[in-house]
């Protein structure tokens, strides 16, 4: 080039134009309600907010690409700080940054690689936030490896729904969530919108229990190596090093649980203790690959750009991905649990009927101890029974049947709190027969 | 102390998947690059975080048409198109990207040449015998090209990793000279252990007469705590039959409790007491007997050593070498640990006579250290697995871009169509042969104006992507027909519309959609490159619309 370009400038048409085919253009396979032009491109560009849960492998991917499919303000949340073992698919970190805090540091580089592209970051944790502050964002992407914090920002989303009197969701509560999760080379990517698709909560068997020791084996019978690391943890940490809390990130900690554990392999005879593998029996570490996280993060990036512009159906509605032999991959509609005591529009429930409200609290307390212990219950906006302070004014409703309590009715819709739920309420479809 | 050296730290969670082994073979891999698309881009960052040792990406982009790349590669931003379209003498696009991609792992070096991908993709083999593997993908290369660059890689031996994208729709594929899979290649979640209880080896026999004999006169906490494999052999080898009931009873009539764990092992394990878990398998069967491994040369894979070894221990056994692991089970410490011993044990001698025989049969060809020839780790690996190793070959990209009767590819592309879920990515597959067609003949991709760099998007151009998609609808129906493949109505009903959504994607690279891509591609890749897992072999379609991913052929 012989001239030099003073001026030059990126042309924001051009930059985006491979986006943009996508909006301002008719297409055979767009979702529904699909508008193409400026303005669908402007909501995109000015007005939606995703929230990106967790800046781990998969949230880094993820803050990439949302902010590549021209996605302006994002916030990331996470409480961790950089570890070296991170580095070999947490892109945005160097060896330099271990010890900064991940959500921070993850925001500072998109931010200085996109234009125009506000990434805010919170670090902290996720039970720290009001609910409410949930509730500024469209759509709230999660990169977790944690089944408990999925469960959680689930549970405070379907917290947001209202229903009617039949069970139609009110669509202005509806706060769509997309979930990646992976384990070596294997992940799933899924859509949840709830109140409309399966939630967290309603698809729980898809996740299997962990395998948890019983300690009379750990102390009595170790027959592998897990045994003999878990008993250096578990038994013989708390009787050496009594006071100090064993923790993973301390070499010095993590060496002494690895040689009292190999000490104890080896007088049973037991293979297989080695520093490595104390550390992940210590730490439950999953192996994670750099290529696994950005397939999966990717289409969840995809699916956030199909649900804020529709310009393509959604995923319908969980997608699993296994890479050992080939590439294995499957996407399937779940269904919704009509039991399910998160989202559930109302749960099927039936009492004899002359029932009391004492009789109901005790049935539901009886069929649901997870979930319940000391119910609160309303029905059609009015309080059947409080507790806490108010408790002593609801006492004369114990003993009233329920058809009375809800009008004359024989069938209607109960809401129930419980603190150990947390954050829902549970809506029960009552029948009295 | 063996606390790891801060050089593993950073690849502790991949180094639980393959291993030190796994890692020294990718830490000496070069790697070239041919096109600086997302998805090139991609790949190449998941590579190089992964601990490649070097790689040259291969790209001519000019600043002045950076625009749209800042768009869609992370490598890229504006202020970086600006600046270098400013300044002369600065740095070229290409070095920019692979200083940013060099920069993720301290550890890799990377190399940047300014040419154009198509020129450098016909070149030659003589290019690709420097490098393990090319990374091919964007960069205007055409499928002609992509088949140029798949017979030169054939030549030099270089393993090939192709992806192509427009818009939500995009495909990859690998491609490399035939090979042996043995490690780390049991299906996933197979929860089949090789107990013999059906034919127990002499030892096993022993071991369980000594903790069954005595049975009746164990105290409680003993009788609880015999392993169930002998609790299994005992009572399978009490009834004399392989009938479930018979043998279900038997456990149940030993019991003194309910509360027995052993006991409720056995029975939830059963099947193992008439189930011959070394029995030779088909697909073991096809590799033993195989030309290959009795014609056996200096230049055959020394893995044909380990096949013509293991049918001597067929022959002369009736069966597998034992592949040498338990289950945990209810047991003292000290009967756990002579089973486990006693199982390794013998899968250690059936490992050492495969190995010794591999070993005669490499003497016979004349390799002059036959231990260094077929190391001892490769004999006990092989046999571990032998029950799913595999013999891993790749077809032509000509018989799948140009599907015949004679490779057998027509029928496999009807098979896909007759299929609900893959009928759409076969649409996509033709439909990107059709646009590539379309391109080469016009100069410029379907939906799109202006081929340069620099031209946007309009939005009311409806008319325009309509007659660009019916062009690509004709040449996705030249392509079916000329691999001899019928559309049924609702599949031509489907072709219409992924031609239509072809003319609107235009030349599009969706960032995501080259990380979905890249991500696929560098994940075969370590896989090749390892020797571990079983590589895909087979041209992948993706399609972002409903998130699906099918392979064809």
């Amino acid at each position: 080039m012989s001239r030099l370009d003073v001026d030059f400038c990126v042309d924001e048409r051009a930059r985006w134009r491979s986006i943009d085919a996508l909006l301002l253009r008719r297409g055979r396979f767009t979702g529904p309600d699909f508008e193409p032009g400026e303005d669908v491109a402007r909501v995109l560009r000015e007005h939606v907010r995703v929230l990106v849960v967790g800046a781990g492998g998969l949230g880094c991917e993820l803050l990439k690409g949302l902010a590549l499919s021209g996605f302006t303000t994002l916030d990331v949340i996470d409480m961790d700080t950089i570890d070296v073992t991170n580095l070999n698919r947490q892109f945005l970190f160097r060896a330099e940054d271990v010890g900064k805090s991940k959500a921070e540091t993850a925001a500072r580089r998109v931010r200085e690689r996109v234009r125009g592209c506000a990434v805010n970051a919170h670090h902290g944790r996720i039970e720290e936030k009001e609910d409410g502050w949930y509730k500024q964002f469209d759509i709230i992407a999660l990169g977790l490896d944690s089944l408990e914090a999925r469960a959680y920002i689930n549970a405070v989303c379907c917290g947001f729904l209202d229903y009617d009197e039949d069970g139609n969701v009110d669509p202005a509560t509806i706060k769509p969530l997309v979930d990646g999760g992976t384990e070596g080379f294997k992940g799933h990517a899924r859509v949840i919108v709830p109140g409309m698709t399966p939630c967290f909560n309603c698809t729980m068997w898809l996740f299997p229990p962990q395998t948890t020791f019983p300690l009379c084996t750990l102390a009595e019978t170790p027959r592998n190596a897990a045994h003999c690391i878990e008993y250096a943890k578990l038994i013989q940490w708390p009787a050496e090093r009594y006071g100090e809390t064993f923790d993973a990130d301390v070499v010095e900690h993590m060496t002494w649980v690895y040689t009292k554990a190999l000490k104890r392999a080896e007088t049973f005879g037991i293979p297989g203790v080695t520093y490595a593998h104390t550390q992940g029996v210590t730490k439950n570490i999953i192996p994670a690959i750099p290529s696994t996280n950005a397939i999966i993060a990717a289409a969840c990036v995809i699916e956030t750009l199909k649900m804020a512009t529709m310009c393509a159906k959604g995923m319908n509605n969980y997608m699993m991905y296994v890479g050992t032999d080939g590439v294995y991959s499957h996407t399937v509609e779940y269904e919704r649990d009509p039991s399910c005591v998160v989202c559930s529009p109302g749960i099927a429930h039936a009492l004899n009927a002359n029932a009391t409200l004492e009789e109901f609290m005790a049935s539901i307390v009886a069929a649901y101890p997870d979930s319940l212990a000391e119910p609160s219950v309303s029905f059609g906006g009015k309080n059947l029974y409080l507790r806490g302070v108010l408790e002593s004014e609801f006492a004369e409703n114990l003993n009233k049947p329920m058809i009375e309590l809800m009008n004359g009715r024989k069938e209607g819709l109960v809401v129930v709190n419980d603190k150990k739920m947390k954050k829902t309420s549970m809506r029960l479809r009552l029948s009295l027969k | 102390m063996a606390s790891p050296a801060p050089a593993d730290a950073r690849y502790d969670r991949q180094l639980r998947l393959w291993g030190a082994e796994g890692q020294r073979r990718l830490a000496r891999c070069r790697v070239l690059a041919l096109g600086a698309s997302p998805a090139t881009c991609e790949t190449m960052k998941n590579l190089i975080l992964g601990g490649i040792r070097a790689f040259e990406l291969v790209d001519d982009g000019a600043w002045r048409r950076g625009a749209r790349s800042a768009g869609e590669t992370f490598e890229l931003t504006c202020e970086d198109v600006e600046r270098g379209a400013r300044e002369r003498g600065g740095k070229t696009m290409v070095e920019t990207v692979v200083e940013r991609l060099a920069a993720l792992n301290p550890g890799v070096d990377g190399a940047a040449t300014t040419a154009n991908a198509r020129a450098t993709a016909n070149g030659g083999k003589e290019r690709y015998e420097r490098y393990d593997a090319v990374v091919a993908g964007g960069g205007g290369l055409s499928d002609h090209d992509h088949r140029a660059l798949a017979r030169a890689c054939a030549e030099s031996g270089t393993v090939l990793v192709t992806t192509r994208a427009r818009g939500l729709f995009g495909e990859a594929r690998t491609s490399a000279s035939e090979r042996w899979a043995t490690e780390n290649v049991a299906p996933e979640g197979s929860t089949a252990w090789d107990l013999r209880l059906d034919k127990p080896w002499g030892e096993l026999g022993a071991y369980v007469e000594m903790k069954t004999s005595d049975l009746d006169r164990l105290d409680g906490a003993a009788f609880k705590h015999v392993p169930f494999v002998a609790l299994l052999a005992h009572a399978a080898a009490a009834c004399g039959t392989r009938d479930r009931r018979s043998v279900k009873d038997a456990l149940t009539s030993m019991r003194r409790g309910m509360d027995e764990e052993n006991f409720d092992e056995a029975i939830a394990n059963v099947r193992y007491a008439w189930t011959d878990t070394g029995a030779v398998t088909k697909e073991v069967e096809e590799i033993i007997r195989d030309e290959r491994a009795r014609a056996l040369t200096l230049e055959s894979d020394k893995f044909w050593f380990l096949a013509a070894a293991l049918r001597e221990f067929v022959d002369r056994e009736g069966c597998l070498p034992l592949e040498g692991s338990i289950p945990d089970m209810t047991s003292t410490t000290e009967s756990y640990v002579e089973l486990q011993r006693l199982y390794s044990d013998k899968a250690a001698r059936d490992a050492a006579c495969v190995w010794e025989s591999a070993k005669a049969f490499a003497r016979d060809v004349g390799a002059p250290h036959p231990e260094e020839f077929i190391p001892e780790r490769d004999a006990k690996i092989f046999c571990k697995n032998c029950r799913h190793v595999r013999f891993v070959t790749w077809r032509s990209m000509e018989d799948e871009l140009f599907p015949s009767p004679a490779a057998g590819t027509s029928e496999m592309l009807a098979q896909a169509l007759a299929d609900p879920s893959k009928a759409m990515s076969a649409c996509i597959f033709a439909g990107l042969r059709a646009a590539d067609k379309f391109t080469t003949l016009h100069g410029r991709s379907p939906g799109v104006r202006d081929a340069g760099d620099d031209s946007t998007v309009d939005g009311d151009d409806d008319e325009f992507v309509r007659r660009d998609g019916e062009s690509v609808r004709a040449f996705m129906a030249d392509w079916f027909e000329a691999s001899e493949v019928k559309l049924s109505a609702a599949n031509d009903k489907l072709a219409d519309d992924v031609a239509y959504e072809i003319a609107r994607y235009g030349d599009s690279q969706i960032h995501a959609v080259g990380a979905v891509l890249g991500g696929i591609a560098s994940q075969e890749l370590i896989k090749i490159i390892t020797g571990q897992y079983l590589p895909m072999t087979k041209p992948l379609v993706y399609d972002a619309v409903s998130s699906t991913m099918a392979t064809l052929f």
